[in-house]
């Protein structure tokens, strides 16, 4: 498990680039906004203490938050979603428990389980980054809209990611 | 003692994710302060290099482009110029050409996204840019300087929930404020113009030049709607900004050198109240 060091540190700068440089540049329809980089926290390795999860979502966050100047929104949302992971996964265990040397992807558990999962997760946490943005609940209804709408995207994006980044690795 | 020690060792997953939620959320509410420690200036630095090295690899992509916007700036400011020399014979104040100073500079990072929008350009204290300078660009209003490192800048432009610009219908100079609500990058609010004032769609709307930040008349946008509530004493109006935010390149940097005089009136004043 600790060689994959090195390629936890990869997706954690490539998915800051990718959100900061590409994605917070594009809007789709003028509401939604996916905030992928979140990747990172659902792939850490199933056996990783809790604490360590909760720091690193913060990490991330506020790397995010440093780049774009948006004070510590991401932060919030990141260290709440680092700190609820194992809750999240414990949620969708199957019968007997995560195997060892497994990865949480949908290689090893299927894309009904990674779907079920990414989507509960992602729900999360972009209710609490809009709601940080907004900080109020005027236009509340709009505020949902935009969380569902974007992460259908994030979701989506995440997914596709899965199917391109880790069939290289299985053969 | 011991006691305390164990809950510490037994709830540590609790207390740090605590201890890390409200360090952000303090930042959050307080707005900022992040932005003043000494750690910000070095991180500023950092992440505006990387901003740098990609903003190079955009400009290499887009050239053409960006060739084509100056060259038409450059054609403008000809006219301008020329306009300027025709008019020339009648002006007697040469103090006016000045007072305002435009240091060119280049953006590095924006977004138009977020509600608290920001955008980082690449001179610093060492092109002498101070905080609550203006920011314009070839098409209108751009914002103000809110944090300076040595080489880069940030802004707080006009498209952030939290940024107001003073500024005035052009034809009749009536004055308001500008705010926004977050929705979309293309439109602001203006705020504050009374229901008595005749208003049209279309109207140019320029900067009133009440404060030092911006001198008067620098384009904000034209007005494409406008309301009235019962029992509101104030219009509501939309303003369609003329800066493309989203292709923002080239800015400039207005340095005020009656800055600090007009402070120390200003100050004079509160000290007489």
């Amino acid at each position: 498990m600790y060689n994959d060091i090195p390629k936890h540190i990869f997706r954690f700068i490539t998915l800051i680039l990718l959100q900061v440089y590409v994605l917070n540049n594009f809007l789709f329809l003028n509401i939604i906004n996916p905030y992928v980089y979140i990747y990172f926290i659902l792939l850490l390795p199933f056996n990783i203490p809790n604490f360590l999860s909760t720091i690193l979502g913060f990490s991330i966050g506020i790397a995010i938050d440093y780049f774009t100047g948006s004070l510590a929104i991401n932060a919030i949302a990141t260290t709440f979603l680092g700190f609820l992971r194992p809750f999240i996964l414990k949620l969708f265990a199957p019968f007997d428990g995560y195997e060892p040397n497994t990865k949480p992807t949908i290689e090893y558990y299927g894309l009904s389980w990674w779907l079920s999962y990414s989507s509960l997760a992602t729900f999360i946490h972009h209710t609490i980054l809009f709601f940080s943005e907004t900080f109020n609940f005027h236009n509340i209804f709009f505020t949902f809209g935009k969380i569902i709408l974007s992460s259908f995207f994030t979701i989506l994006l995440m997914t596709l990611f899965q199917y391109l980044f880790n069939k290289t690795k299985s053969q | 003692m011991r006691t305390i020690i164990n809950f510490i060792l037994k709830q540590h997953n609790i207390i740090i994710f605590l201890a890390l939620e409200i360090y952000a959320i303090i930042i959050t509410i307080t707005y900022s302060d992040y932005h003043h420690n000494i750690s910000y200036s070095i991180i500023n630095e950092f992440i505006g290099n990387i901003h740098n090295a990609y903003y190079s690899l955009y400009k290499y992509v887009n050239t053409v482009d960006e060739n084509k916007k100056l060259a038409n700036q450059n054609a403008e400011l000809l006219t301008e110029l020329l306009n300027f020399k025709d008019n020339n014979s009648f002006a007697t104040d040469s103090n006016i050409e000045k007072i305002y100073k435009a240091i060119p500079a280049n953006v590095v990072y924006l977004n138009v996204h977020q509600r608290t929008n920001y955008i980082i350009i690449n001179k610093g204290y060492n092109d002498s840019i101070e905080p609550d300078m203006g920011v314009i660009s070839s098409e209108g209003v751009v914002g103000v300087v809110k944090d300076v490192s040595a080489n880069f800048s940030t802004i707080i432009p006009i498209i952030n929930v939290n940024a107001h610009i003073s500024a005035k219908i052009k034809k009749n100079n009536h004055f308001g404020t500008t705010t926004w609500d977050g929705k979309n990058y293309r439109i602001v609010q203006l705020c504050n113009i009374p229901y008595h004032v005749k208003v049209r769609i279309g109207d140019t709307v320029v900067t009133s030049g009440f404060s030092t930040i911006f001198p008067e008349g620098i384009m904000i946008g034209k007005i494409i709607n406008y309301n009235y509530s019962e029992g509101n004493d104030f219009y509501y109006i939309e303003i369609q900004l003329s800066t493309d935010f989203n292709s923002l390149n080239n800015v400039y940097v207005i340095k005020n050198s009656l800055k600090n005089e007009y402070k120390k009136i200003e100050n004079k004043i509160k000290d007489v109240q």
